[in-house]
């Protein structure tokens, strides 16, 4: 981030991680929101029937958990690349973090379509809407993520991005571990207790 | 423009910093948050009290979330503006749970009855509950 850029508000931060922490300040209201809804139901509601545990494929979504960890850290990673002014390397981590984010909504596919057929739908119970809201709107942020990582591939390979001025590398980032912060909230809250 | 070897292969532009202390840093927490993740799955495998169990989920996941917010987003470094209003966001999702959980500690054995016999139907027809039987038209 330049200090040019910060000079001239009057935060001292910069506009594009102020607008960006401002959004994610939202993002944390909406799962906010939903979380609390689905915790004061399951603690309260006849009609939360959770699966048992067998049904929820522990072991695929523990896999999927380290693909974000591990896309997180990737992520982070390519963000210290270009401060480094390292493009080659900073192409390469943002490419394993893209990577990550395809693995998880690959597995995840593949879960929505197992847990379908053994009866875990939208309209089964409360479970049911709750884990597919949740989710898809998780898997949405995965996949609103891939396009931003895509793009600032692209931009990174055409040189948009140095030491200096990297403010869409750090947004995106944030963005990024934010949805990584998401699912490790909701891995616990859906799958294990 | 000038270019330097860094100390973990590469090199480094004139202007740009040397980032292979932070790189260290990541890679431990990285460590830490797959250890997190292991445990959390061994602990929910435990059969421990359902509430020791819940605890020790929450607690292992709100480490896991303070991990990636304080070294991953770079909270430790922001200044007050960021860290107060986030603050201020997670409140108010506590506000939106703690404020009306009283309220259910009010039924608790009727509630837990009908859960249960939910259950018992789901075993006794071997079907998942809210779903139709073996036969009857999908949803």
């Amino acid at each position: 981030m330049s200090t040019a850029a910060i000079a001239e508000t009057n935060t001292g931060i910069s506009n594009a991680k102020l607008g960006t922490w401002t959004f994610l300040a939202s993002e944390i209201m909406l799962f906010g929101g939903l979380i609390s809804a689905y915790v004061i139901l399951r603690s309260g509601s006849a009609h939360m029937v959770v699966p048992p545990r067998s049904m929820m494929g522990v072991p695929l979504a523990t896999f999927n958990t380290f693909a974000l960890i591990t896309s997180s850290v990737t992520m982070v990673l390519a963000l210290a690349a270009i401060q480094e002014g390292n493009v080659q390397r900073f192409a390469r981590w943002i490419g394993c973090t893209i990577g990550g984010g395809l693995i998880f909504l690959i597995v995840k596919a593949y879960e929505y379509h197992h847990k379908w057929e053994e009866g875990i739908t939208l309209s089964s119970n409360l479970f049911g809407s709750f884990y597919y809201t949740l989710t898809g709107l998780h898997v949405l942020h995965v996949t609103g993520g891939l396009v931003l990582m895509l793009y600032i591939l692209v931009a990174g390979l055409r040189g948009r991005f140095t030491p200096a001025s990297h403010d869409r590398v750090e947004s995106a980032g944030l963005y990024w571990h934010f949805v990584d912060l998401v699912w490790v909230i909701l891995f616990p809250i859906l799958y294990l207790l | 423009m000038s270019v330097k070897a860094t100390t973990h292969g590469g090199t480094v532009k004139h202007g740009a910093v040397d980032k292979s202390a932070e790189v260290r840093t990541y890679l431990v927490i990285f460590g830490c948050l797959a250890v997190l993740t292991l445990m959390t799955v061994g602990v929910a495998y435990m059969n421990l009290p359902h509430a020791a169990g819940v605890v020790i989920a929450l607690v292992i996941a709100a480490a896991k979330v303070f991990l990636i917010a304080a070294f991953f987003m770079h909270l430790r470094g922001e200044g007050r503006l960021i860290n107060w209003s986030l603050a201020v966001c997670l409140a108010l999702v506590l506000v939106l749970i703690v404020f009306v959980l009283p309220d259910l500690g009010i039924h608790p054995i009727e509630d837990a009855a009908r859960r249960a016999a939910h259950e018992i139907e789901a075993v006794s027809h071997g079907h998942y509950p809210g779903t139709p039987p073996a036969g009857a038209p999908a949803h």
